[in-house]
């Protein structure tokens, strides 16, 4: 326990100046139980290179940390305030890209099943092809692909892996942010937010993003595995990395060594420069509290 | 294109309503204003008897976010298969005539639906995904097996038709042009040129 206070101690400190309308009242989300994130990584199942694929890597796409100030989470105390935007950037958008659009053929676009789960926008679209329907059939098609969505979002796809470790709580709070994002009408109006510990922003950030790349656990890589192609594994990084090292790459990026003699190397992870420090933070203690397995 | 025409033939023939020495209709179908004259299914409107639809399926498949292919047609009554050769679920619905949602299905498997509720012909069905609304095709059924679809050049055959006089129609997913009056002889095929207009 002691252990665990001196490191959300690294974590805590930062609050943020100031709080948003959106944090002034937060859900306070029904604790979800925090688990050490397990497995072979996403493209490690999938039999892919990092090289040869697209998932992850908007990181490396997005804009300099001075251009993206759009969504960041506040904190009230020691909970992170997450909005939907916040949900999204944490866990779909290193794939989907911050408009949602993936990368055809390999990461689909989110947008089109999320505007055919709308009655109103199907409505329309059947209007506009010249070929209006009644509402029951708009609603049999919008409720299947809701359904479908959901079941997408909890079980995964051929590519995608599964997101059935987030919450009710935490998927009512993202699924209206999907809507803004596919354009649908008024659906600003309908964003929420909710308050998390940081554990649970960590474990987000860990098994949404990290984990598309990193394998949770392998044997401990040394620098000339690594110039060979080995990714180290999330287990390795509390060991490997101070709390400032693990920030600093995640967020902005840091020389490695590698080879022998080392070699300072940018590497090939991208920057992921659309998370905040503290964000990074609570993934670094994510990781130390609950070790992967 | 040859390929299909001959399916067409055969599927005639086996049919029974063919005679061996049936004739021969040909032609151009033009699409004004469009990069190409692909798409258009060119069709003997009505054949005495009612062409019996085929014992298999056919086959439209989903593969790299299309509709392959992209305009069916059909005789009433034919089953078509919806193949998702994707590695994505696809779903197959279309807010015509009877109307069907035939749910989502992955990489692999198929659904059928049967176009038998056309009363008359010619029904074009537009196909959707409500999965991924940038996808489109089309099932055109019609009353007999006598049928092409043109390719980008526009040309287009149909063999072994029984001699006598028909109405032949063009059915494009974005232009229309008025049937033609065809005469089908044996001896010498007949040519029927089409512009289509918005």
């Amino acid at each position: 326990m002691a252990i665990r206070n001196h490191v959300w101690a690294l974590v805590v400190p930062t609050v943020l100046g100031g709080t948003s309308l959106l944090a002034q009242q937060p859900a306070k989300a029904p604790a979800a139980e925090v688990t050490p994130v397990s497995g072979v990584s996403t493209l490690h199942h999938l039999h892919r290179a990092i090289e040869g694929s697209t998932m992850g890597w908007d990181g490396q796409w997005s804009s300099p940390p001075s251009a993206v100030a759009a969504s960041r989470s506040t904190k009230v105390g020691d909970d992170f305030v997450l909005s939907g935007a916040d949900l999204y950037r944490i866990s779909c958008r290193a794939c989907h890209k911050p408009d949602g659009s993936g990368a055809p053929p390999e990461i689909n676009s989110i947008l089109g099943p999320v505007q055919a789960a709308s009655a109103p926008w199907m409505t329309e679209r059947m209007k506009a092809m010249g070929r209006p329907v009644d509402r029951s059939f708009i609603r049999d098609l919008t409720s299947n692909t809701e359904a479908d969505l959901r079941k997408r979002l909890k079980t995964g796809g051929h590519d995608m892996p599964s997101f059935g470790h987030l919450s009710e709580a935490e998927i009512a709070v993202l699924r209206p942010y999907l809507d803004q994002l596919a354009g649908l009408p008024a659906s600003e109006k309908r964003q929420r937010s909710l308050a998390e510990p940081a554990a649970r922003v960590g474990e987000l950030i860990v098994k949404g993003t990290c984990h598309i790349c990193h394998d949770a656990t392998a044997f401990t890589t040394a620098p000339t595995t690594v110039l060979s192609g080995v990714i180290p594994p999330l287990g390795s990084m509390p060991r490997q990395k101070t709390f400032s090292d693990f920030v600093r790459k995640v967020s902005v990026g840091m020389p490695i060594p590698l080879g022998t003699p080392g070699v300072s190397s940018r590497g090939r992870m991208p920057v992921f420069s659309y998370l905040s420090e503290e964000e990074a933070g609570a993934a670094y203690s994510y990781l130390s509290l609950y070790p992967p397995r | 294109m040859k390929f299909m025409m001959a399916v067409l033939g055969l599927s005639a023939m086996a049919m029974g309503s063919v005679s061996p020495a049936g004739g021969t209709i040909e032609g151009t179908v033009t699409a004004k204003g469009l990069a190409s004259n692909a798409d258009a299914v060119v069709f003997i409107q009505q054949m005495p008897g009612k062409g019996a639809p085929p014992a298999k399926p056919a086959d439209i498949d989903q593969h790299s976010m299309h509709f392959v292919p992209h305009v069916l047609p059909v005789v009433a009554g034919t089953t078509v298969r919806f193949l998702n050769s994707d590695p994505t679920q696809h779903n197959v619905f279309s807010p015509d005539y009877e109307k069907y949602n035939l749910g989502t299905w992955p990489q692999g498997q198929t659904k059928d639906h049967t176009f038998a509720a056309c009363a008359k012909p010619p029904c074009a069905y537009v196909q959707l995904c409500r999965v991924h609304p940038e996808m489109e095709g089309y099932v055109v059924v019609l009353q007999n097996a006598f049928f092409a679809v043109t390719g980008s050049d526009g040309r287009f055959r149909i063999d072994n038709i029984p001699p006598g006089s028909y109405t032949l129609g063009v059915w494009h997913p974005k232009r229309k042009a008025q049937p033609k009056q065809v005469v089908v002889d044996p001896a010498k095929p007949a040519t029927a040129d089409f512009v289509l207009a918005q």
